[in-house]
């Protein structure tokens, strides 16, 4: 009697902690970021027309640089980034850097990390990876900014 | 009768060095106090684990934080040893083991105090998390956005991460991780005293850090398996 009792009793505690792990799994937009990342790499930080972004989300130990060249139109022709941290991280980088090239540096300022989370279909434990995505876009501008405020 | 003997004695030597904190007195707890739920006589507040009249294990007391439980002051300095030691007291009185032959609700609650135990000493057995949870309890958060970092530190994360990245063999991994232990310690080292003045800002600021560090260090522990699986 207490061998059934017991032995339903573990079931329910088995299946109480199965149900109870997280799952994660990746959308194959993030994978293929992952696996395939596009610009990976650095421009010259003290060239000029190269805005550089630094960026870090103090709550996961992730830390992300995204660089843009910028032609004398404003136009961004080209974009670079680095990203220590999770694949999602790495693929919202990633994208941003796909997304700003051939934008303006008015059109870039407007991208949203709901974009780059909509595209990855980020969930939303891993949203604030995308909003670091848009912060070092951002901070990228900003730079690019002040260094074209100091030539003048 | 003899087991219940030897739970009530072992409560009653345990509350001669145990001390109320929420209030000056020194006298039997018998405040804040809950009853039993087999006996139904009231049982001191501190631990509320076993009902030192009947012995039976008590439901978890959720709301107890986790220096009480281990019976450690609520400050971030503490004796490795010493916690690994009560961490074991605790567990011997609650283990699943003794209660297999007991009630459904005694085996229930042991399981249940058992994980909080575990979770109690994995929590203040880590500084970084030590350090959290007490910073928690102090009615602090964590920084949850981009502006605490400055540019020099996050430069200077950047720089350790690419070293990980080129390292080319374990020696090197090895010298970077040993570094990186060198500077975790250097920094828990000064949480104590940062607690004591109440200097949350920098406290923060250097559990942030740590957090850094140990995200590079699992980096080098990683790479460190990708090379052991190439190798072979």
């Amino acid at each position: 009697m207490s061998l059934v009792r017991n032995s339903s009793r573990l079931l329910r505690s088995q299946l109480k902690r199965v149900q109870s792990v997280p799952v994660a799994l990746y959308h194959e937009n993030v994978v293929e970021h992952y696996e395939n990342p596009r610009n990976v790499g650095s421009l010259d930080k003290k060239d000029i027309t190269v805005g550089t972004g630094l960026v870090g989300a103090p709550a996961c130990g992730d830390v992300m640089k995204l660089q843009i060249k910028v032609d004398e139109n404003g136009k961004i022709i080209d974009a670079k980034f680095k990203t220590f941290g999770c694949g999602s991280a790495i693929a919202s980088s990633s994208l941003a850097t796909e997304w700003v090239k051939g934008k303006s540096i008015d059109e870039a300022g407007k991208l949203k990390n709901t974009d780059i989370a909509k595209e990855l279909r980020l969930p939303p434990v891993k949203l604030h990876c995308s909003m670091l995505a848009e912060d070092a876009i951002k901070a990228a501008l900003a730079d690019y900014k002040v260094k074209q405020q100091k030539k003048d | 009768m003899r087991k219940t003997t030897n739970f009530a004695s072992c409560i009653t030597r345990r509350s001669t060095y145990m001390h109320c904190r929420s209030c000056t007195t020194s006298a039997p707890l018998t405040h804040q106090a809950v009853d039993c739920w087999n006996c139904k006589k009231k049982i001191m507040h501190l631990q509320k684990m076993i009902c030192s009249d009947c012995g039976h294990l008590q439901d978890v007391n959720t709301s107890i934080n986790y220096f009480d439980l281990l019976s450690f002051p609520i400050k971030f300095e503490l004796e490795p040893l010493q916690l690994t030691k009560r961490f074991r007291q605790l567990q011997t009185l609650v283990h699943p083991d003794k209660f297999s032959n007991k009630s459904d609700r005694e085996q229930s609650n042991s399981s249940d105090w058992s994980s909080l135990i575990n979770k109690a000493y994995k929590t203040l057995a880590t500084p970084v998390d030590r350090g959290q949870y007490l910073l928690n309890l102090k009615g602090e958060q964590m920084p949850q956005d981009n502006s605490s970092l400055n540019a020099e530190f996050l430069m200077n994360m950047m720089e350790r991460n690419e070293e990980v990245e080129e390292a080319a063999d374990n020696a090197v991994l090895e010298q970077l991780n040993n570094q990186i232990i060198i500077d975790l310690e250097k920094n828990a080292n000064t949480l104590s005293k940062h607690f004591e003045a109440k200097e949350f800002e920098n406290i923060k600021k250097i559990l942030v850090e740590m957090k850094y560090l140990l995200s590079i260090q699992q980096s080098i522990k990683k790479k460190q398996q990708s090379l052991i699986t190439t190798i072979s």
